[in-house]
């Protein structure tokens, strides 16, 4: 039985049927890739999940303990934290304030307070600004923020919905070394990515969603491979970068 | 440094505002009660306007229930005034709170026409309701002197200066201004939104409920038309506005320099001083979108760009 539990879930938005059917589960401290073409419905998942936006249909279990009827806050002190594609940050705190108010909610306190804080700022690297007002950041900021914001959270899972987009390579590298860190910590993940060469380097397992279904649930090596997933997402795009030795490209 | 300049500063004007009944007459006192009492209701207005970014157009509710409760407390059971007072705060911090839960649940102007509509339906109630006058006027004993009055004012204006500079200065806080940015997120990072909106709505009718139950023994004369007149909502918003939203000096600011303008206008024209609002409203609109000390929260600790609690521009 894993951490998460997703039965038969679903999402209308009005008579937009958005995700429909979807299960799986998610088994502790594996990292599991979630791709599909844009539009597929990985947001409207992540959302779901986390709790910021209701299922029409189908049932979510954290550590066994349903939440699809949960408020958000009550599902991120269970453990569960999330970051967003577009980039959700308290403009009038500082950064430092930003991941301090988050560790501050689970508990922390006084100097123990002060060093978790430090340790996410030196952890994505953003020290040298933790005294700039975040209405001044720039969007690779503001996603590293918001990786350090749901990490204060101490989660035992995480979910990330392209954390890695608008990354030059060398700052990319960096990102996938620090993935694979906290993979080794043992926090389970669920992550959102575009980049071909991230889902491969970091993923235990991949699962596909194309058009609110999920079209593919496996290892890595073996979902590129398969027929439909070529067809539905990658296409002759990964066909293509493939040969050129990138996977495929950012279209994020 | 530059916390101990402010530090400095607000000592400088307490003193000043401390000095003004000795030293004046008693139409300044009496001008200078009013503006406390307006310092003291925009500071409450701030906790929920500013720092929470839900503003609230109905707050003269909570003013104006303070002192219809204080009223009929002392005058109908007799009770002392100060037990009086004491519980008309108390009962109005909890309708407050009771009515934030939801009211809060809406945004933007969902929830500024709500609170307009709450309080007018707070004034309707409080019209029907026996016990509080069914809508005639109140008389309560002449006491104390114009000084006592503008002390007690001025207690709570200094009040209410106080609790913002505190809440700035905690997580508490940190936490509104976290709702007022982005309240998604807040609640991704484990934040009840409800109750800390919700306790800030109260925090606000308190404030509002002080300044009301002071002002009935002050005016020693009350009637619901007066104390729920909606422009007086419209007061602690605009000085807020006119001050700097969520910062610790803008509602005193505000109140001070727009109680100037209207005594100003009022040497030309008794009714001079819905122009002052009204141009009021919109020199903000037009030429301080920030307000005079702009918003900018200072700093604690990190790199800044030489931003103080009272600067010029934000
Ligand atoms: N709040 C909403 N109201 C209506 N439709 C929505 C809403 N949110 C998402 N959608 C629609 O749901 C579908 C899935 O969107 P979603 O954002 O989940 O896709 P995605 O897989 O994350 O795409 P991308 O790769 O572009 O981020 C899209 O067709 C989108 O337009
Ligand atoms: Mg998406």
């Amino acid at each position: 039985m894993g951490i998460l539990e997703v039965k038969g879930l679903g999402k209308d938005f009005g008579g937009l049927r958005v995700l429909e059917n979807i299960s799986f589960s998610l088994a502790e401290g594996t990292v599991t890739g979630l791709i599909g073409p844009n539009g597929a419905g990985k947001s409207t998942l992540v959302n779901l999940i986390a709790g910021s936006d209701r299922p029409t249909r189908g049932e979510i279990y954290f550590f066994s303990r349903p939440v699809h009827n949960l408020a958000s806050w009550r599902i991120a002190r269970l453990g569960l934290a999330r970051t967003f594609q577009i980039t959700r940050i308290f403009r009038d705190l500082t950064l430092r304030e930003n991941i301090r108010l988050a560790a501050w909610t689970i508990g922390l306190r006084g100097s123990r307070l002060e060093a978790e804080v430090d340790r996410l700022l030196d952890l994505t690297e953003l020290s040298d600004k933790a005294g700039v007002l975040c209405s001044d950041l720039t969007l690779p900021d503001q996603k590293r923020l918001q990786l350090a914001r749901a990490l204060a959270l101490q989660p035992k899972l995480l979910l990330l919905d392209e954390v890695m987009a608008g990354l030059n390579p060398v700052e990319l590298d960096k990102a996938i070394a620090l993935l694979n860190r906290l993979r080794l910590q043992g926090i389970t993940m669920l992550v959102i990515e575009h980049l071909m060469k991230v889902i491969m380097n970091i993923s235990d397992r991949v699962i596909v969603l194309h058009q609110g279904q999920l079209i593919a649930d496996g290892q890595p090596t073996e979902v590129v491979n398969m027929s439909q997933v070529q067809e539905a997402y990658l296409g002759s795009r990964y066909v293509k970068h493939k040969a050129e030795g990138t996977g495929l490209g950012g279209d994020a | 440094m530059k916390k101990k300049r402010d530090m400095l500063l607000a000592a400088g004007i307490l003193l000043i505002a401390l000095g003004i009944p000795p030293l004046t007459n008693d139409y300044i006192v009496q001008v200078g009660t009013e503006m406390a009492m307006y310092a003291a209701l925009a500071g409450g207005w701030n906790l929920i306007g500013g720092l929470t970014g839900y503003p609230s157009f109905g707050n003269v509710a909570f003013f104006g229930l303070g002192a219809m409760l204080a009223g009929a407390l002392s005058v109908n059971s007799h009770w002392p005034y100060w037990l009086a007072a004491a519980a008309a705060v108390l009962g109005t911090g909890i309708f407050a709170l009771l009515l934030g839960l939801p009211l809060l649940r809406l945004k933007g102007h969902y929830f500024s026409i709500a609170t307009l509509a709450l309080a007018q339906a707070t004034l309707a109630v409080v019209t029907n309701t026996k016990f509080l006058g069914a809508g005639m006027g109140m008389s309560l004993p002449i006491v104390g002197s114009p000084a006592v009055f503008y002390y007690a004012m001025l207690a709570i204006a200094v009040l209410s200066a106080l609790i913002t500079y505190l809440l700035i200065h905690s997580e508490y806080g940190n936490t509104l201004l976290a709702i007022k940015s982005d309240e998604v997120a807040a609640q991704a990072i484990g934040i009840n939104t409800v109750l800390a909106k919700s306790s800030a709505f109260a925090l606000s009718g308190v404030l509002g409920a002080m300044a009301g139950v002071v002002y009935a023994l002050w005016q020693s004369y009350i009637d619901p038309p007066t104390v729920f007149e909606p422009s007086i909502t419209v007061l602690m918003l605009v000085m807020t506005m006119m001050g700097g939203a969520g910062t610790v000096a803008g509602p005193v600011l505000g109140a001070v320099l727009i109680g100037i303008l209207t005594q100003l206008a009022m040497e030309v024209s008794q009714n001079a001083s819905s122009l002052v609002l009204g141009l009021g409203i919109i020199a903000v609109v037009l030429f301080l979108p920030k307000g005079i000390l702009g918003f900018r929260r200072p700093g604690k600790g990190g790199k800044r760009r030489g931003q103080s609690n009272f600067p010029l521009r934000g």
